[in-house]
Formats: structure tokens, C-alpha cells, sequence
């Protein structure tokens, strides 16, 4: 049911209140009726009204007075203004009244039905207005109620709009804000980025641009700004402990190197001083040796691991297919099948990164296979709006999905040695790889009947690093 | 070409004393006349390359990762010592990156050798540094001898 429109209707007659009351009965108004001017001004406090309609005996005297209340409170000014009156209104009273924001005068008699009508175009206009009173208050109130800064900016660069809390993140130095915006903007334009961060009295603020789109537009844009401090401090944090293991790493895998060197040239050393050593020393020796090489593998995959962290100075535009055959060509038995579905696409990216993968992928699908299955590879890429995924699966073993998490830390085996060869690396290099790219990788398996490695690369953001096309 | 009995004066520039050993017990093994000078960090072998008592070797081995100064700060130094600049450097580093042989080459060593695993590795490769570098040294002072 539709709400009814409050009309003040201000009649000195008491007749003619009645007479206005029946008139309007049937139309969908919530009529109030004062008998002066002075008691229509306290309905006035009190409610927001449709219309004002005035029939007043001597309209002269009082009309004034209404018109320049009404004129100066803001919130009265928009309602439109009626008078009517049976002694005339004067040319006089009516310019005045107009000047005021008066809408319409009418002598007595008038036609009454012409008056229905007129009031119900303003009853029309009051409900349009505070439909989008509504809308506006929501649209403040969701505004108001958000973490973020809002604001608007003209093409020109001026403010058209800003929330209250666009105020209180930029108070501190809202000139230098004003200004990464009209940089931001630029760059928005020239579509290189549409984001930067901050830093503005110990806080860091993440500024973001959208060009406005729609009817109005007129080159507007949005910009949007959020207090992110927290999170960059705990990605820096994380980033350092990232550069710091990788540093490890590193400095492990070299400086570990120089005592295993030893180790096995004062092995061989000894080994060749002993002219008979015996059976239990050269087993002792044996033992040693085999130690020492092993040890060597675990160095190497530790370099391994810490080269794949390191970003790659070479990034260029690789295509996955070659990538596919050329480490296809060094790895393959002769008996093992490529399935490659392609056309493969290209991503952005390192390509010794991009074959370590694919070796260490490879190579786990063709060393992972029950004895006596002929090993088999499909190979195909997916695309998708966050990116391009490349899927390879194999015919081997499998891979229990509780451990589909595990197999992808430094070192994590789920074979004995004796079974499968390996160190438990190369999962986690593939990791590291993707992770180089700003992507990711998962599996699927059921344990029984072979994997599927998903490497997901995203599409190339402007500004970005690592990314794929 | 008749062999000369020239005894190569071998400067090592290096901080592992296992390395020492190994270098020692190897141009041992190889029954070749050496003379081994050793220095085991950056700071004193900047000093040795300044110093002008000091008399050049026929081959500096020099390894990368020395405390005080890095091994290819020291390189930088001795290549820019006149009197050093001709005398061959050969790298001796575990590094196997590409940026750091580059580097080497740059900074004016003449081989970057990546350090063998095991002794008879080592045995074979200063075997071979040996009898080039001595020919060289030999081809070298037979030349002054003719032209004094």
C-alpha cells in the first residue's frame, strides 16, 4: 500500500478547511490543517510537507511572513508554495511571493478539480524527492560505514566527492595525497598501474583508481584508500625471513661445500695411502664414501632449493610447449609416451626456472610408476579469467591426498630410498618456481591411479612481476 | 721442447688451511719443482700486492670467498698494481655461478677453475695448470734471455 502524502493546508475560514478536507479525501494525502500562519509554521517544525497550500482572507498581511521562513530554512525552501485567495493577490504580493520561491497563486473561484491536480504533481515530485533522499542516505551510510577512504575527482582533478573517512586516513597531508592521485591518474590513463602505496605519518595507505563508468562519468574517477600497514609490516616481515632463509640457503649449501670437499679428497687420500687395508677397513671407507656422496646430493638440492627462490634476472616471454619437448627430449625412455594436447601457451617468466620445473615434474613422472607400467604423460593447459593453468598428469603411483600438502616441503619423501630414489626436493623447487611466478601449484590424485600437477599462472597484471600472459 | 728445471713460484691466496694441505700434497704428488707462498686473508694479501720487497710469483691461485677482502676484491687490487699486471691468476672457487666467473673474468683472472670434489680432480686439474703455466713462465724467461 502506498504511504499518503502530507499536504499543510493553512485556512483561516473553518469552512473552507472542511471544504478543503473533502476535497482531498479521496486522493492518497494525509492532510493537516492549521488556521493561521503562526500555527502552520509549528507544523512546520515538526514534519517535511509535500505542499503548502494558503487560503488566507487577507494574504497581504500574513503571506510575507511564511514565504521568507520558508526562504531561509534550508530545509523547508523546496516546498512548493500555494496561495489562494478570494480578495486577490496583487501583482505586488505575488512578484514578491515568486521571488521566494512561491509556485503557483489562484483567485477565488477556481476549478477544484485543476487544484487536485496540481497538488497531485507536487504529492508526485515529494515522492520522487524522498525516494532518492532514501538512496542517498543509504548510499551515505554504506559510504560512512566502510573501512575505506571514497572519493571522487572530476576531470580536472578536483573533488566532487570524499567520505568521512577519506578525510580522517588523508588529514595528515591531504596536499600529498591530492598528489599521488593526479599521478596515480596518469598512470591509470596510460593503463601502467592503478595502485600505489603510501606512507603518511607512520601509516601505510593503498590508494587505488578506477576510471568512473556510466551516463555521468565525464571523465571521473574513483579513488579508493585504505589503511593497509598492518599488512605490508607482516608481508615485509615475511619477505625478509623469505630473504634471510633464502640467504641460509645459500650460505649453507656453499659453505658446506668446502668441508665435504675435503672430506672426500682426504677419504681418497687415505683410501690410497692404505696399500691392503682389509676388508673391515675398506668397508669403513666404502661406508664414508657413500656417505660423503650422499651428503653431496643433499648440498646440491639445498642449492638447488635456494637458487629456485632467488628471483630471476632473465624474465622473458617462454613458451610452456618448447619448454615441454625440449625437457621431454632429455628426460624420456624410449618406451615412456608424451600425450602433449596442445597448442601450450606462453607465460612471462624465468626459463631455467620454467625447465627446472618441468624437469623436476617430469622426472618424478617417469621414476614414480609401478614396476612393469609403461610410463605415460598427458600434458594439456586450461584457460581461465585469473589465469592460464598448465596440467600434467602421469600413470604412476599416486599420491595419497592427506600427503598432497606434505609433498611440496624441502626434503618431505614418501617413499623409502630403497623404493624410489630422490632427495624430496624437487616438488618443493617446483613450488618455489611457481611462487617466483606469482602463481601457484597443486595436485590431484586418487592414490592410486596417478597425479595431476595444476600450475597455475596468473594473467599479466600492469606493474607486475612474474607473470603469465 | 727440452723441459726446463724452473721451480714454479706458486702464490695461493686462500683461507681453508685443508686447502693448503691439499695443494701441497698434491704439486708434491706431481713430483714438479714448485715454491708455494701462502696467505689466507683478503686484508693480507692486499698488503703482499702492494708491498715492492715482495717478488712476483709465476701464478697466483686465488679463491673467491676470503675473510677482510673478497677474493675478487683482491683481484681487482693486484690487476691494478703495475707490476702485477701481467702475472696469471687462476680463480679457484666452489661457485658455479655464471655471474661470478663472469665477474672474475672482468676483474682480469686468466682461469676460473670450479674446486674439484675429490683429490685425484684436484691432482688432475693443478697437473694441467702446472704445466701450462710453467711452459709459459719458461717461454717467458727464455725470451728475456735472449734479449738481454
Amino acid at each position: 500500500m502506498s504511504e499518503l502524502v502530507p499536504i499543510l493546508i493553512i485556512a483561516d475560514q473553518t469552512e473552507e478547511r472542511i471544504a478543503y478536507r473533502q476535497l482531498f479525501a479521496r486522493d492518497q494525502f494525509r492532510i493537516f490543517l492549521c488556521a493561521s500562519v503562526a500555527e502552520g509554521l509549528v507544523c512546520l517544525n515538526e514534519r517535511t510537507y509535500a505542499c503548502i497550500l494558503c487560503d488566507l482572507e487577507n494574504p497581504e498581511k500574513d503571506a510575507m511572513q511564511l514565504t521568507q521562513v520558508l526562504r531561509s530554512d534550508p530545509r523547508l525552501n523546496r516546498i512548493p508554495l500555494l496561495f489562494t485567495s478570494c480578495r486577490g493577490i496583487s501583482q505586488h504580493l505575488c512578484q514578491n511571493c515568486f521571488d521566494c520561491g512561491l509556485y503557483d497563486c489562484l483567485d477565488k473561484p477556481f476549478d477544484l478539480q485543476l487544484l487536485r491536480r496540481k497538488m497531485r504533481v507536487f504529492a508526485s515530485l515529494f515522492m520522487q524527492r524522498q525516494k532518492v533522499e532514501q538512496q542517498r542516505s543509504l548510499l551515505e551510510a554504506v559510504l560512512a560505514n566502510t573501512h575505506e577512504g571514497v572519493a571522487v575527482y572530476d576531470a580536472q582533478g578536483e573533488f566532487h566527492y570524499r567520505n568521512a573517512i577519506w578525510e580522517v586516513l588523508c588529514e595528515a597531508d591531504p596536499a600529498a595525497v591530492a598528489e599521488e592521485v593526479k599521478l596515480l591518474r596518469c598512470a591509470l590513463l596510460e593503463g601502467r598501474s592503478d595502485s600505489v602505496d603510501l606512507e603518511l605519518s607512520c601509516r601505510i595507505l593503498c590508494l587505488r583508481l578506477r576510471a568512473l563508468s556510466g551516463e555521468f562519468a565525464e571523465g571521473k574517477v574513483v579513488a579508493t584508500i585504505c589503511d593497509v600497514t598492518a599488512e605490508r609490516l607482516q608481508e615485509r616481515r615475511m619477505r625478509a625471513r623469505q630473504q634471510e632463509l633464502e640467504m641460509f640457503a645459500h650460505v649453507a649449501s656453499h659453505d658446506l661445500r668446502a668441508p665435504l670437499r675435503h672430506l672426500t679428497a682426504f677419504t681418497e687420500i687415505l683410501s690410497s695411502q692404505l696399500n691392503d687395508p682389509g676388508p673391515q677397513v675398506a668397508s669403513t671407507l666404502n661406508t664414508i664414501q657413500a656417505a660423503t656422496h650422499r651428503l653431496r646430493g643433499l648440498v646440491d638440492c639445498l642449492q638447488q632449493y635456494a637458487e629456485a627462490g632467488r628471483p630471476s634476472k632473465s624474465v622473458r616471454l617462454v613458451s610452456l610447449e618448447q619448454v615441454v619437448r625440449e625437457t621431454w627430449e632429455t628426460l624420456s625412455r624410449p618406451e615412456a609416451t608424451l600425450h602433449l594436447q596442445g597448442p601450450l601457451p606462453s607465460v612471462f617468466g624465468s626459463p631455467s626456472g620454467l625447465g627446472q620445473l618441468l624437469q623436476n615434474l617430469l622426472q618424478n613422472a617417469l621414476k614414480f610408476v609401478s614396476s612393469g607400467r609403461i610410463p605415460e604423460v598427458w600434458i594439456w593447459s586450461t584457460s581461465s579469467r585469473e589465469g592460464v593453468t598448465l596440467h600434467v598428469r602421469d600413470n604412476g603411483i599416486g599420491i595419497p591426498m592427506q600427503h598432497r600438502q606434505r609433498i611440496f616441503e624441502v626434503f618431505q619423501r614418501l617413499h623409502g630410498r630403497e623404493v624410489y630414489a630422490g632427495d624430496g626436493i624437487g616438488l618443493s623447487v617446483c613450488q618455489r618456481v611457481m611462487e617466483q611466478h606469482g602463481g601457484s601449484i597443486e595436485v590431484l590424485s586418487d592414490g592410486l591411479t596417478g597425479s595431476t600437477f595444476l600450475l597455475h599462472f596468473p594473467r599479466r597484471v600492469h606493474g607486475g612481476a612474474l607473470t603469465g600472459t | 721442447m727440452a723441459e726446463r728445471s724452473l721451480a714454479l713460484k706458486i702464490w695461493l691466496v686462500e683461507d681453508e688451511p685443508a686447502d693448503h694441505a691439499l695443494v701441497r700434497m698434491s704439486l708434491d704428488e706431481l713430483g714438479l719443482p714448485w715454491s708455494l707462498e701462502i696467505t689466507s686473508d683478503g686484508q693480507e694479501a692486499l698488503q703482499h700486492i702492494q708491498s715492492q720487497q715482495v717478488a712476483l710469483p709465476h701464478l697466483v691461485l686465488l679463491d673467491l670467498s676470503l675473510p677482510g677482502y673478497s677474493g675478487l676484491e683482491v683481484l681487482r687490487h693486484l690487476r691494478a698494481e703495475e707490476r702485477w699486471r701481467t702475472v696469471p691468476v687462476v680463480v679457484l672457487s666452489t661457485s658455479n655461478r655464471q655471474s661470478d666467473v663472469s665477474e672474475c673474468y672482468r676483474a682480469g683472472a686468466n682461469t676460473f677453475v670450479r674446486k674439484p670434489i675429490g683429490y685425484q680432480g684436484l691432482l688432475g686439474d693443478l697437473r694441467i695448470l702446472h704445466e701450462y703455466w710453467a711452459r709459459l713462465a719458461c717461454l717467458d724467461s727464455s725470451l728475456g734471455e735472449a734479449a738481454s
